[in-house]
Protein backbone atom coordinates (compact mmCIF):
# COMPACT_ATOMS: atom_id res chain seq x y z
CA UNK A 1 0.00 0.00 0.00
CA UNK A 2 2.79 2.27 0.67
CA UNK A 3 3.03 4.79 -2.10
CA UNK A 4 -0.59 4.21 -3.63
CA UNK A 5 -2.48 7.49 -4.47
CA UNK A 6 -5.16 8.19 -3.14
CA UNK A 7 -8.44 9.67 -5.16
CA UNK A 8 -8.97 13.08 -3.78
CA UNK A 9 -12.22 12.64 -3.55
CA UNK A 10 -11.24 9.64 -0.25
CA UNK A 11 -10.56 10.39 3.21
CA UNK A 12 -7.35 9.35 5.10
CA UNK A 13 -6.91 9.04 9.02
CA UNK A 14 -3.85 9.21 11.27
CA UNK A 15 -4.11 7.62 15.10
CA UNK A 16 -2.82 10.04 17.59
CA UNK A 17 -2.77 9.99 21.40
CA UNK A 18 -4.16 12.02 23.61
CA UNK A 19 -0.98 14.40 24.04
CA UNK A 20 -1.61 15.87 20.60
CA UNK A 21 -5.05 17.29 21.14
CA UNK A 22 -6.01 20.91 22.89
CA UNK A 23 -9.46 21.04 23.66
CA UNK A 24 -10.40 18.33 21.46
CA UNK A 25 -8.81 19.73 18.90
CA UNK A 26 -6.02 17.90 17.27
CA UNK A 27 -2.67 19.98 16.45
CA UNK A 28 0.42 19.74 14.24
CA UNK A 29 1.59 17.40 16.53
CA UNK A 30 -0.07 14.92 15.34
CA UNK A 31 1.23 15.09 11.90
CA UNK A 32 4.71 15.20 12.80
CA UNK A 33 6.75 11.75 12.33
CA UNK A 34 6.95 9.18 15.30
CA UNK A 35 10.10 8.23 17.57
CA UNK A 36 8.56 4.41 17.02
CA UNK A 37 10.76 1.56 16.48
CA UNK A 38 11.90 1.65 13.57
CA UNK A 39 11.18 4.96 13.46
CA UNK A 40 8.51 6.65 10.62
CA UNK A 41 10.09 7.67 7.51
CA UNK A 42 6.52 8.79 6.06
CA UNK A 43 3.87 9.68 7.49
CA UNK A 44 1.78 6.97 8.60
CA UNK A 45 -1.47 7.16 7.50
CA UNK A 46 -5.25 5.24 6.63
CA UNK A 47 -7.30 5.11 3.88
CA UNK A 48 -10.64 5.39 4.95
CA UNK A 49 -12.39 3.96 1.92
CA UNK A 50 -10.34 0.91 1.29
CA UNK A 51 -11.57 -0.53 4.24
CA UNK A 52 -14.85 -0.90 2.22
CA UNK A 53 -17.24 0.30 5.15
CA UNK A 54 -20.98 2.00 5.50
CA UNK A 55 -19.94 4.56 7.83
CA UNK A 56 -17.29 6.44 9.48
CA UNK A 57 -18.35 4.69 13.23
CA UNK A 58 -17.86 1.46 11.36
CA UNK A 59 -14.50 2.88 9.65
CA UNK A 60 -13.09 3.19 13.02
CA UNK A 61 -14.28 0.59 14.58
CA UNK A 62 -12.56 -1.72 12.00
CA UNK A 63 -8.85 0.48 12.17
CA UNK A 64 -9.36 -0.02 16.02
CA UNK A 65 -9.02 -3.66 15.62
CA UNK A 66 -6.49 -3.48 13.30
CA UNK A 67 -4.56 -1.58 15.17
CA UNK A 68 -5.23 -2.86 18.63
CA UNK A 69 -3.71 -6.47 16.90
CA UNK A 70 0.12 -4.93 16.55
CA UNK A 71 -0.12 -2.24 19.74
CA UNK A 72 -2.12 -1.09 22.54
CA UNK A 73 -4.62 1.13 21.64
CA UNK A 74 -4.81 4.10 24.32
CA UNK A 75 -8.19 4.86 25.57
CA UNK A 76 -8.26 8.49 25.30
CA UNK A 77 -6.67 8.39 21.62
CA UNK A 78 -8.29 9.22 18.88
CA UNK A 79 -8.08 8.94 15.41
CA UNK A 80 -8.13 12.05 12.73
CA UNK A 81 -10.33 12.03 9.76
CA UNK A 82 -8.48 14.06 7.21
CA UNK A 83 -9.77 15.85 3.56
CA UNK A 84 -13.58 16.53 4.87
CA UNK B 1 -5.44 28.69 82.49
CA UNK B 2 -3.87 30.58 80.00
CA UNK B 3 -4.66 33.76 78.86
CA UNK B 4 -6.98 34.69 76.03
CA UNK B 5 -4.17 36.52 73.38
CA UNK B 6 -5.69 39.75 72.79
CA UNK B 7 -6.21 40.93 69.00
CA UNK B 8 -3.22 42.94 68.87
CA UNK B 9 -1.31 40.00 69.79
CA UNK B 10 -3.18 38.28 67.23
CA UNK B 11 -2.21 40.42 64.34
CA UNK B 12 1.27 41.06 65.59
CA UNK B 13 1.92 37.50 65.30
CA UNK B 14 -0.55 37.02 61.71
CA UNK B 15 2.64 39.70 60.27
CA UNK B 16 5.33 37.42 61.93
CA UNK B 17 3.80 34.42 59.88
CA UNK B 18 3.37 36.27 56.50
CA UNK B 19 6.77 37.63 56.96
CA UNK B 20 8.67 34.13 58.14
CA UNK B 21 6.75 32.66 54.93
CA UNK B 22 7.71 35.63 52.81
CA UNK B 23 11.43 35.08 53.53
CA UNK B 24 11.06 31.38 52.83
CA UNK B 25 9.65 31.90 49.50
CA UNK B 26 12.49 34.49 48.61
CA UNK B 27 15.07 32.05 49.74
CA UNK B 28 13.79 29.57 47.97
CA UNK B 29 13.25 31.51 44.87
CA UNK B 30 16.77 32.00 45.00
CA UNK B 31 17.96 28.69 45.59
CA UNK B 32 15.82 27.87 42.25
CA UNK B 33 17.41 30.93 40.19
CA UNK B 34 20.99 30.29 41.13
CA UNK B 35 20.64 26.35 40.56
CA UNK B 36 22.21 24.77 37.03
CA UNK B 37 19.06 22.84 36.71
CA UNK B 38 20.59 21.47 32.88
CA UNK B 39 20.09 18.28 32.49
CA UNK B 40 19.76 17.83 36.60
CA UNK B 41 15.82 18.89 36.93
CA UNK B 42 13.17 16.47 37.08
CA UNK B 43 9.93 17.58 35.36
CA UNK B 44 8.42 17.88 38.63
CA UNK B 45 11.32 20.27 39.87
CA UNK B 46 9.76 22.25 36.66
CA UNK B 47 6.32 21.90 37.68
CA UNK B 48 6.82 23.21 41.08
CA UNK B 49 8.99 26.25 39.61
CA UNK B 50 6.42 27.08 36.98
CA UNK B 51 3.59 26.69 40.14
CA UNK B 52 5.23 28.67 42.97
CA UNK B 53 7.82 30.86 40.68
CA UNK B 54 6.41 32.10 37.51
CA UNK B 55 4.79 35.29 38.12
CA UNK B 56 1.41 34.37 35.71
CA UNK B 57 -2.41 34.56 36.79
CA UNK B 58 -2.68 31.00 34.58
CA UNK B 59 0.80 29.41 36.06
CA UNK B 60 -1.22 26.48 38.48
CA UNK B 61 -2.98 25.68 35.51
CA UNK B 62 -0.37 25.30 32.73
CA UNK B 63 1.32 23.33 35.42
CA UNK B 64 -1.34 21.50 35.76
CA UNK B 65 -1.34 20.89 31.66
CA UNK B 66 1.88 19.90 32.17
CA UNK B 67 1.53 17.13 34.31
CA UNK B 68 -1.27 15.64 32.61
CA UNK B 69 1.05 15.40 29.10
CA UNK B 70 3.78 14.22 31.80
CA UNK B 71 1.09 11.25 32.78
CA UNK B 72 0.02 10.88 29.10
CA UNK B 73 3.37 10.51 27.62
CA UNK B 74 4.01 7.68 29.72
CA UNK B 75 1.04 5.71 28.46
CA UNK B 76 1.07 6.21 25.15
CA UNK B 77 3.62 3.43 24.02
CA UNK B 78 6.60 3.35 22.46
CA UNK B 79 5.77 5.69 19.98
CA UNK B 80 6.17 8.08 22.35
CA UNK B 81 8.73 9.57 23.84
CA UNK B 82 8.77 10.75 27.79
CA UNK B 83 8.54 14.95 27.91
CA UNK B 84 12.14 16.42 27.80
CA UNK B 85 13.10 18.44 31.13
CA UNK B 86 15.37 20.57 28.39
CA UNK B 87 12.09 21.14 26.25
CA UNK B 88 9.62 21.87 29.58
CA UNK B 89 12.98 23.90 30.81
CA UNK B 90 12.94 26.43 27.38
CA UNK B 91 9.23 26.29 27.43
CA UNK B 92 9.17 27.77 31.65
CA UNK B 93 12.01 30.35 30.59
CA UNK B 94 10.01 31.69 27.37
CA UNK B 95 6.42 32.33 29.30
CA UNK B 96 8.04 33.35 31.88
CA UNK B 97 9.43 36.79 30.14
CA UNK B 98 6.64 36.67 27.53
CA UNK B 99 4.58 38.02 30.34
CA UNK B 100 1.81 39.22 27.48
CA UNK B 101 1.29 36.32 26.01
CA UNK B 102 -2.07 34.59 26.56
CA UNK B 103 -2.33 31.47 28.57
CA UNK B 104 -1.63 29.11 25.45
CA UNK B 105 -2.65 25.28 24.68
CA UNK B 106 -0.61 22.52 25.20
CA UNK B 107 0.56 19.27 23.79
CA UNK B 108 3.58 17.27 23.08
CA UNK B 109 5.36 16.23 20.02
CA UNK B 110 6.58 12.66 19.79
CA UNK B 111 9.85 13.18 20.82
CA UNK B 112 8.21 14.82 23.62
CA UNK B 113 9.06 18.13 23.58
CA UNK B 114 6.54 20.75 24.61
CA UNK B 115 4.45 22.46 21.69
CA UNK B 116 2.31 25.78 22.50
CA UNK B 117 -0.25 27.49 20.24
CA UNK B 118 -2.08 30.67 20.55
CA UNK B 119 -4.83 30.49 17.83
CA UNK B 120 -8.02 32.20 17.32
CA UNK B 121 -9.25 31.00 14.39
CA UNK B 122 -8.09 29.37 11.29
CA UNK B 123 -6.28 32.24 10.16
CA UNK B 124 -4.81 33.94 13.50
CA UNK B 125 -2.68 30.65 14.69
CA UNK B 126 0.62 30.60 16.53
CA UNK B 127 2.57 27.27 17.32
CA UNK B 128 5.70 26.84 19.16
CA UNK B 129 7.70 23.63 19.94
CA UNK B 130 10.59 24.04 22.04
CA UNK B 131 13.44 22.28 21.34
CA UNK B 132 15.58 21.04 23.82
CA UNK B 133 19.06 23.23 22.58
CA UNK B 134 17.01 26.31 23.63
CA UNK B 135 15.38 26.95 20.03
CA UNK B 136 12.38 27.03 18.57
CA UNK B 137 10.41 26.26 15.66
CA UNK B 138 7.32 28.28 15.16
CA UNK B 139 4.39 28.56 12.62
CA UNK B 140 2.58 31.37 12.11
CA UNK B 141 -0.80 31.47 10.37
CA UNK B 142 -1.80 35.62 9.82
CA UNK B 143 -4.52 37.27 7.43
CA UNK B 144 -2.42 39.17 4.74
CA UNK B 145 -2.95 42.68 5.46
CA UNK B 146 -3.58 43.32 1.87
CA UNK B 147 -6.39 40.93 0.43
CA UNK B 148 -8.52 39.58 3.90
CA UNK B 149 -9.28 36.81 2.09
CA UNK B 150 -5.81 35.32 2.34
CA UNK B 151 -3.92 34.29 4.79
CA UNK B 152 0.15 34.47 5.30
CA UNK B 153 1.67 31.43 6.11
CA UNK B 154 4.94 31.61 8.00
CA UNK B 155 7.63 28.90 9.90
CA UNK B 156 11.07 28.82 10.87
CA UNK B 157 13.20 28.06 13.62
CA UNK B 158 14.97 30.89 15.85
CA UNK B 159 16.14 31.51 19.03
CA UNK B 160 13.53 31.10 21.99
CA UNK B 161 14.82 34.57 23.34
CA UNK B 162 13.87 36.66 19.89
CA UNK B 163 11.15 34.74 18.74
CA UNK B 164 8.64 37.39 19.60
CA UNK B 165 10.44 40.05 18.09
CA UNK B 166 10.63 37.72 15.23
CA UNK B 167 6.98 37.18 15.03
CA UNK B 168 5.84 40.42 16.11
CA UNK B 169 5.41 41.92 12.44
CA UNK B 170 3.26 39.53 11.68
CA UNK B 171 0.41 40.41 13.89
CA UNK B 172 0.98 37.49 16.34
CA UNK B 173 0.42 40.24 19.24
CA UNK B 174 -2.79 41.13 17.48
CA UNK B 175 -4.68 37.27 18.89
CA UNK B 176 -1.86 36.15 21.14
CA UNK B 177 -1.17 38.98 23.59
CA UNK B 178 -3.85 39.47 26.65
Amino acid sequence: MKGTLIPNTDHISRYAGASKFIDGRVTGAAFMLRESTPPEDNLSVNWMEFLRKNSVVEEISELRCIFSKKMTVGSSARFVKLNE
Amino acid sequence: MAKMPTSNQISERITELEENWNRLQATLKDIFNRTDWTGRATINDLVNQLRYFVPRADALKIAARIEELNSLSHIEGDEQSPMSTLSLQNFISFISQELRLTSPGIALSYNGNIRAEWRKSRRQHFAVEFLPTGRVQFVVFAPDSTNPKSVDRFSGTSSAQILMSKVHSLGVGDWAFG
